[in-house]
């Protein structure tokens, strides 16, 4: 199983409207991804709770067909 | 609550530090993980490893329990401090020796 880029980049989206993403496909199977989110949604929160903002965001697809992801996030 | 959930608060309630992990710290099963027990070591802190893989309903458990989807797990004196992502990045700031310099052996 895996996700497609352009697939992966609009869930984001869809919860942080406007964020900066980067998207790299870190063994290039769609199932590797290492992302990084620029969000203002990020500002004065901690990272534990930044990366649950993203865990929530991509909930129906970790663990499953995502298999693995390496996540960054920074406020803007 | 359920045996294992139980049993997961007694592990984290009874060791300073805990990772749920895929494999054990000798042989970790995946990469995520053996970044998280390479890091511990580096730091010199002991913690007990708990393999989610010798029992399916760990596996799930440990997501339910701490709301989070991904293996492997760090908690420290009771409380959830992140997964790989997270530790590397407190490894590579300096919080995470911070937040550990009283449990190096």
């Amino acid at each position: 199983m895996a996700i497609s880029e352009e697939k992966l980049r609009d869930l984001i989206l869809d919860k942080f409207p406007g964020a900066d993403i980067d998207i790299v496909d870190l063994v290039g199977d769609r199932d590797h991804y290492q992302i990084t989110v620029t969000s203002a949604a990020f500002n004065g929160k901690t990272l534990l709770a930044q990366h649950k903002m993203i865990n929530e965001a991509l909930k129906d697809y970790l663990g499953g067909k995502l298999h693995a992801l390496s996540i960054k996030t920074k406020a803007k | 609550m359920n045996k294992i959930l139980i049993q997961i608060k007694h592990d984290i309630d009874s060791n300073d530090v805990v990772l749920f992990m895929k494999g054990t710290k000798e042989s970790p099963m995946c990469g995520f993980s053996a970044v998280v027990c390479h890091i511990l070591d580096k730091l010199n802190v002991p913690y007990k490893d708990i393999n989610v893989l010798s029992d399916p309903e760990l596996r799930q458990g440990i997501k339910d329990f701490t709301d989070w989807p991904t293996i492997p797990q760090l908690y420290v004196k009771g409380e959830f401090i992140g997964g790989s992502d997270i530790v590397k990045e407190m490894y590579a700031s300096g919080d995470l020796a911070l937040l550990l310099k009283d449990l190096v052996k």
